[in-house]
Formats: C-alpha cells, sequence, structure tokens
C-alpha cells in the first residue's frame, strides 16, 4: 500500500518573525492533507517555529510536531527517507522567510539558521518516493528549483529565485500558499493545474514558478494513490 | 613618503580583476580624457626613448561626487581604498617604477618655467586641482599593452560601491565580492553620496517662495551641535526618506507605489554600537547616536530591502542597505515612527 508523506515547515528565525499567517497556512493545508488516504500521525509532521504551537488537524488530530530548526527539518526528512519506499509519495509545504546569498536560495530555520537549498536538495535526495511535490511560499523561493528539479518531483514556488512573496490583504495567509490550498480543497488534484489556477488568482503581483520536468504535476496519484 | 589613504575609481570588472589576480594594473594612458596630459606622457615616452610607458591613477582626498561621475562609470562603479603606505611598500618592490603626487600648474607658471622631462608625467593643469591625484608610472624599453603589479589584499582598507547602484542589488555584489578567495573579510559599502543629491534637493527647494533658512555651515554646527532628541532625529530620518523617495521616483521614473514603513529602534547607541540583524551585526557607517529600521516594501514577507538608518550627534544620516530585520536575540523594541512621504506624486 502506498503512503503520502506530508512535511509542513515554518522556521520563523525567531519570536519577532514568527507570524500567524505560517500558522494559518500551515494549519489549513494539514487539513487538507490529513483527510487523503494514507496520511497519519505518523506520515504528517509539522516543523513550526520553536516546536511549541499546537497543531490538530480535521483528519489526523495527533500530527508528528516538532521545531521549524535545522535538527528539525533534517531529522523530519531523513525519517521520511528512512521509511519512504518508491511506490510512496511525498508532499513538502514551506511557510516561511527566505532569502538569496551568491545566487543560491535558502529557507530560515528557527534560531536564525538558514538552510540552503542546495543542502536542502541533498537531504531530500534520500527520499526514494517516486512521486514528490513541494510547495514554497517564502521569498526568492524560485531559486529552490534549479537544485532540487528532477523527473520525480514538481516543484511550486511562490516567486521567481530573485522576488519575493506576499502575504493575503489581510495577512492571515501567504498569498500563493493560500490559492494553492484553495484549489486543492475545491477538489483539483494535479499540481500543474493547482499551480495554473493559484497563479490566476493571486491578487499580489506575485511571480510564481512551476518545476514539472517528468509531468508529475499531472500525476493526481500523488495525492489519491494509485 | 607616506600617504594616508589613497582612493581609486573605477568600475566592477576592474576591482573583480584586481581581486581575484591580486594585482593593481598599470595601462596606456593613450585614451585618457584630458588629452593634455596624455600628450606630456606621450612627450615623455618620446624623450626617453622608452617603447611603453604605463599609468595608474589615485585620489588622495576625501570622497566626492563629481569622481563618481567621472570615474566611477554609473551605478558599475566603485572606489577601491588603499592604506597608502601598504599598497606603495607593495608596488614599490617593482622596478622602473614611479610614484608621485601630480603637480598642478597655471599656462602662466609655465611661461616662466622649464620643464624638466622627468616632470612631464606629473603636471597637469590648474583646472584638475580638485583631482588631487596621486600618480604610478612604469615605463619599459620594451612593448607591454598593461602591468600587473602585484599587492597583498590587507592594503584594501574598504571598498564602496557606487551611490547609484540600485540598493536591492548591492547585496548581492557584495556578497559576489566576499566570495572571491580571500575577500570574505573586506568592508564592503554602498556609497551614501546620494546624501549629498538629497542635499542639493533642499537647496532647489531653498529657491521657494518661503524659503527655508539657509542651512548652519558644518564647522559651526559642529561646534555648537547637542545631540538630538529622540523626536529630532526621527524628524532628520523623515526628511532623509522624503529625498530618498523623491531620488527613486527620478531614478526609476515612477513613485513607489508603498510608502515605507519607518520604525526606531530603541537602543542606546554609543558611537560604533552594532545592530544585531537575523543575519549578524550591522556596524552604523559613522558614529552615531540613534538607529532607524526602514522597512522599504513593507507588504512583503522578508526577506526583502530595508535600511538601517542611523543619525549622530550632528543630525548626520548614514545609511546601510539590507534585505534582513533586527533579531530577536537583540531584545530592542521597534517603536513605529509615524511616517507618509511629503509629495506622492514628484
Amino acid at each position: 500500500m502506498s503512503k503520502l508523506f506530508v512535511v509542513l515547515f515554518a522556521g520563523c528565525i525567531d519570536s519577532y518573525h514568527t507570524l500567524a499567517q505560517y500558522y494559518n497556512d500551515l494549519k489549513r493545508f494539514g487539513d487538507f492533507f490529513s483527510m487523503l488516504p494514507d496520511v497519519d500521525s505518523n506520515s504528517l509532521t509539522v516543523l513550526h517555529s520553536d516546536g511549541s504551537p499546537p497543531f490538530i488537524f480535521t483528519g489526523v488530530p495527533n500530527p508528528t510536531v516538532g521545531a521549524g530548526n535545522m535538527a528539525g527539518l533534517q531529522g523530519a526528512l531523513q525519517s521520511v527517507a528512512a521509511s519512504a519506499k518508491t511506490a510512496d509519495r511525498f508532499v513538502f509545504v514551506a511557510s516561511n522567510h527566505g532569502g538569496i546569498d551568491n545566487s543560491l536560495a535558502y529557507l530560515w530555520c528557527w534560531n536564525s539558521i538558514k538552510v540552503y537549498a542546495t543542502d536542502f536538495a541533498k537531504a531530500c535526495g534520500a527520499i526514494s518516493a517516486q512521486r514528490q511535490a513541494y510547495v514554497f511560499g517564502q521569498c526568492n523561493s524560485g531559486g529552490f528549483i534549479t537544485p532540487l528539479a528532477n523527473s520525480s518531483r514538481v516543484i511550486l514556488a511562490g516567486c521567481g529565485p530573485n522576488d519575493v512573496t506576499y502575504p493575503t490583504d489581510d495577512n492571515n495567509y501567504d498569498e500563493f500558499l493560500l490559492r494553492v490550498v484553495e484549489n486543492l480543497e475545491n477538489g483539483e488534484r494535479h499540481f500543474a493545474n493547482v499551480f495554473a489556477a493559484a497563479k490566476a488568482a493571486d491578487t499580489q503581483k506575485e511571480s510564481p514558478e512551476l518545476s514539472d520536468p517528468g509531468g508529475i504535476g499531472s500525476d493526481a496519484s500523488l495525492l489519491t494513490g494509485p | 613618503m607616506s600617504k594616508k589613504t589613497l582612493r581609486r575609481y573605477s568600475d566592477i570588472t576592474s576591482l573583480i580583476y584586481l581581486l581575484t589576480t591580486r594585482t593593481i594594473t598599470l595601462l596606456d594612458p593613450a585614451t585618457w580624457d584630458d588629452s593634455n596630459d596624455s600628450h606630456y606622457l606621450t612627450l615623455y615616452k618620446e624623450r626617453k626613448k622608452v617603447q611603453t610607458v604605463l599609468a595608474l591613477c589615485f585620489t588622495q582626498t576625501s570622497e566626492r561626487y563629481h569622481y563618481w561621475r567621472v570615474f566611477g562609470n554609473g551605478a558599475s562603479g566603485v572606489c577601491t581604498q588603499f592604506y597608502g603606505a601598504a599598497l606603495l611598500k607593495a608596488v614599490r618592490k617593482q622596478s622602473g617604477l614611479k610614484d608621485k603626487s601630480v603637480e598642478y600648474v597655471e599656462l602662466s607658471d609655465l611661461r616662466t618655467r622649464s620643464i624638466a622631462t622627468d616632470d612631464l608625467p606629473f603636471l597637469k593643469r590648474y583646472a584638475f586641482r580638485d583631482e588631487d591625484e596621486f600618480r604610478l608610472l612604469c615605463e619599459s624599453a620594451t612593448k607591454m599593452a598593461k602591468l600587473d603589479i602585484p599587492i597583498p589584499l590587507s592594503c584594501i582598507q574598504r571598498i564602496t560601491l557606487s551611490p547609484w547602484i540600485h540598493p536591492a542589488l548591492s547585496k548581492c555584489i557584495k556578497d559576489t565580492l566576499h566570495s572571491i578567495e580571500g575577500c570574505g573579510k573586506l568592508k564592503i559599502t554602498r556609497s551614501t553620496l546620494i546624501g549629498n543629491e538629497e542635499w542639493k534637493l533642499f537647496g532647489e527647494e531653498a529657491t521657494s517662495p518661503s524659503p527655508a533658512p539657509l542651512p548652519v555651515p558644518q564647522l559651526e554646527k559642529q561646534q555648537t551641535a547637542t545631540p538630538p532628541t529622540i523626536a529630532e532625529a526621527a524628524s532628520v530620518v523623515c526628511d532623509w526618506l522624503d529625498n530618498h523617495l523623491q531620488m527613486r521616483t527620478m531614478a526609476e521614473g515612477q513613485s513607489p507605489q508603498i510608502d515605507p514603513r519607518v520604525y526606531r529602534l530603541d537602543q542606546e547607541l554609543g558611537g560604533d554600537t552594532p545592530i544585531l540583524t537575523i543575519e549578524g551585526p550591522i556596524l552604523p557607517p559613522t558614529p552615531a547616536r540613534h538607529a532607524f529600521f526602514v522597512d522599504h516594501n513593507p507588504r512583503a514577507n522578508w526577506e526583502h530591502w530595508c535600511s538601517y538608518v542611523f543619525v549622530g550627534d550632528d543630525k548626520g544620516v548614514s545609511v546601510v542597505d539590507s534585505t534582513v530585520p533586527p533579531s530577536a536575540a537583540a531584545k530592542v523594541a521597534l517603536i513605529p515612527v509615524p511616517y507618509s512621504r511629503a509629495s506622492p506624486e514628484v
């Protein structure tokens, strides 16, 4: 039986920069994924700030919760790598702060630590699941595409490598991530279509980018299972 | 001779060459703007009967607006500031090298004096005296297109990026330069000379029907100044921001769509006290009493363009551009400063 592994990540940097939108984004994605078949408390992991905020999802009231620090992220990816088989599926969602140094994008982890796209891609390279989706909402998120792209991955980024992302007008959600999850909630199961609809619905003049060299974005079984 | 500071205005490609090869490069003066100057060097070459004369120029004065305009090559301009003594110690190992301050002379003086051949490369017309130039010269009996002279990176005091480089790009350029082997700790800042442009705008406003009082001359202000209060410093920053936005509007051809957001960092500054950001400390470029944080794109998620604006006891403003906000670890409150731009449509 194919399993769906989900990691929801918000490093938040520190207490000054732990915004409500990050919690709301992860909660909304968690509620959606928790209702999919083949997702349980062991395969649904939430990493947020220092790990203290509680998460209770609609379909999984007791997900695995940890800190959004470097160790938490590495541990979660290693855990998926150890458990996931080629027939399994993997989804990673980041609602977070991001940046870029020397053309190398990064995500901010808790305690002001950066995880660079190349290191992130290396950790994800140990995950053997043949269908993987990555959804990034942070600034400069398009910079994750080149290090991460391969034929088993569909990558949705809220902006280009040198661009910024925005929250919704009410600051309750990240704009791009909200449009993505809305389309998932509305029943869309192809990530390529989710991306196109999210891009069209984006109200913040962002520049979302998609990478789907292997056509994984057109394979609904990534979410629905075989 | 011991030189305190020598500045070389060039462009980013020359700087990358310098940092990568750890050399300074003397070139043929034939292409120089001032044909009087290059003519004297040609005469020198002929009279010395050498095949090659190469030169490199520095200024011995502080940063000036016209240096950037004339030598800085627009937004890609850079100013490399050298420890003069260390630089000269290194380059004087090169055989055949001469170095000397340029002498600026009036035509009337030349009518009454004779010029020694050896002086020819170091004479310029009086009109150029503001350059206060220091020149390296090398002659050779063989033909050479250029001469690279090895220097240690430790003789570089700091590097200043053009005041016209877009702040959003300056961090990328700094990162690129820092990534060159051995350059990780080089001091690199973006010029705040743009403040002088703002000063000119103040002057333009002073011609309006209700002229503002003339600014107090700097020397007098230094003698009588009392440290600005928080409110005065906030006012200085808002004025700086007004003019900054006017400059942006002129540079970008349209007014920024949203107002920046200004915060005062509730932190006692003592001279060069650093501000702790999520990426590490930021030092005021000049001693400062008050620090402010300007978020140029307050709607956006981090990271994005922001500025740390420092106000000194003389109410002078110095600015460090960044893309990261202050850190919670600093335990410094960010006090919002009310700001709306003076004139949205310029």
